[in-house]
């Protein structure tokens, strides 16, 4: 234990059994049990006081964050099988606009009777925006609004970043001319709450 | 307990073969969160045993027909690497697995506050790495480690030691010879905090006042190993602090 004495300050570490305070000044809440008068921490994490409402709670700081249908994920394409895509995701954008890193896989299915040329491909090694269009085990994305699809891509020659080249991509360094269903701002990838990180190559 | 020989374990001198007292434990030293992937692990090297624990949960319980609706179940798995012994163990759960697997969840449940989340399963794999007496209460002593470091409630830690009888001398946290060949061993676990007694074995015999001295004697010892799961929680959180993660 950090502190050993009751009545800590926020952020203050503590460990389970260890004494947070009395139950005269506050109201148990997550993580926190009463015991004869004394609040007991439950978990391994900091203290958290809410002085309006009188709570004191534990937060461990281990909270399973579980991206739901509609939020924007951020990833990149490590495997392509018969028209599947398995995307290793590393960060996803909640309703509010908040970004999470978290570190799940995901899929991305070819449109069922869509099978032709107007679908553009994405490539494993991609970096794709998708949305979460169903939940589950392995949650599947969808990439097909104009914002969402692929933010950043390599060459299959040379895998030098590719630069835009309408109607597709270009690799700058080989010259070699490619096609992907490229999200809007591909290149320049704006990340919610982060006010416009450059992800890409130009 | 092993075969009963006439080798002598406690020299004259009063100590034992590693140069201990009766009453002292092996060196103990307890690493938390040493895997990225699992939701909560702890090392533990206690003497020569090498334990690794990874938690995993709560998470939906599996198969469903498991799932209890007023709490978490939680599943314990002990495992010894082949590589763990002197002679390659035959991989899989054996009888002695298997019964530890179970004594050891049995042990952790009366610790998590498994009320919380019904329905869910808080899987622990205890997987020694090397062994060398002892490797279930060292396997639980560092499972109620990574447990806290998953963010899991719990009541309390944790803790466990084991006693024994060596050339008619109780003696505490038996080492690989004194198993082997000794009259009795005795692990027992505990909430230190409550000091209820979640896990308690004995194989070989003791008389009443040898019980009474063997489980004082890990009382003593349990607040001392018990200090050390608390340090290496708190040695995590300083590493984190100074931008280790």
């Amino acid at each position: 234990m950090l502190s050993k004495q009751p009545g800590k300050t926020p952020d203050t570490y503590v460990l389970p059994g260890d004494e947070v305070g009395i139950s005269e000044e506050y109201v148990p809440g997550r993580n926190v049990a009463d015991e004869e008068g004394k609040l007991y921490s439950l978990a391994f994490g900091r203290i958290q006081k809410d002085d309006k409402r009188l709570i004191l709670s534990v937060k461990t700081g281990k909270e399973k964050l579980r991206p739901r249908t509609g939020d924007i994920v951020f990833g990149q394409v490590i495997r392509d099988s018969k028209g599947v895509q398995t995307v290793r995701v590393g960060g996803y954008a909640d309703k509010q606009g908040d970004l999470h890193e978290i570190d799940f896989t995901g899929l991305i299915r070819e449109p069922r009777g869509r099978r032709d040329d107007r679908i553009l491909p994405i490539l494993v090694g991609d970096y794709v925006r998708a949305k979460i269009i169903r939940e589950g085990d392995v949650p599947e994305l969808g990439i097909l609004s104009p914002n969402l699809g692929v933010v950043m891509a390599l060459c299959s020659n040379c895998r030098t970043p590719l630069i835009r080249d309408p109607p597709g991509l270009k690799c700058p360094n080989c010259d070699y001319k490619e096609q992907r269903k490229i999200a809007s701002d591909y290149g320049i990838v704006l990340l919610p709450r982060e006010g416009g990180v450059e992800a890409g190559s130009r | 307990m092993g075969t009963q020989s006439d080798i002598k374990l406690i020299e004259e001198n009063g100590l034992r073969l590693d140069g201990r007292n009766p009453g002292d434990l092996r060196p103990i030293k307890i690493e938390a969160g040493v895997l990225n992937r699992a939701d909560g692990s702890a090392l533990i090297e206690w003497g020569g045993n090498k334990v690794l624990v990874s938690v995993y949960g709560p998470r939906e319980a599996y198969p469903k027909h498991n799932q209890d609706i007023n709490k978490a179940i939680v599943k314990a798995r002990y495992n010894m690497a082949a590589f763990s012994v002197d002679e390659r163990k035959r991989p899989g759960p054996d009888r002695r697995s298997i019964e530890i697997s179970k004594v050891l969840s049995e042990a952790l449940e009366s610790a998590i506050m498994v009320e919380q989340f019904p329905r869910a399963q808080i899987d622990v794999f205890i997987e020694v790495l090397q062994a060398d007496a002892g490797t279930r209460i060292a396997g639980l002593t560092a499972a109620a480690v990574a447990i806290a470091d998953a963010g899991i409630p719990m009541r309390d830690f944790v803790t466990g030691c084991t006693a024994g009888k060596v050339n008619d001398k109780v003696v505490l946290d038996l080492s690989k010879e004194e198993d082997n060949f000794g009259q009795a061993d005795l692990p027992i676990a505990i909430l230190p905090k409550s000091k209820k007694i979640v896990l308690l074995q004995m194989d070989g015999d003791l008389s009443l006042e040898e019980f009474d001295t063997a489980t004082s004697m890990i009382i003593n010892a349990i607040s001392r190993i018990n200090e050390i799961q608390r340090n290496a929680l708190s040695a995590k959180v300083k590493v984190d602090d100074a931008g280790g993660e």
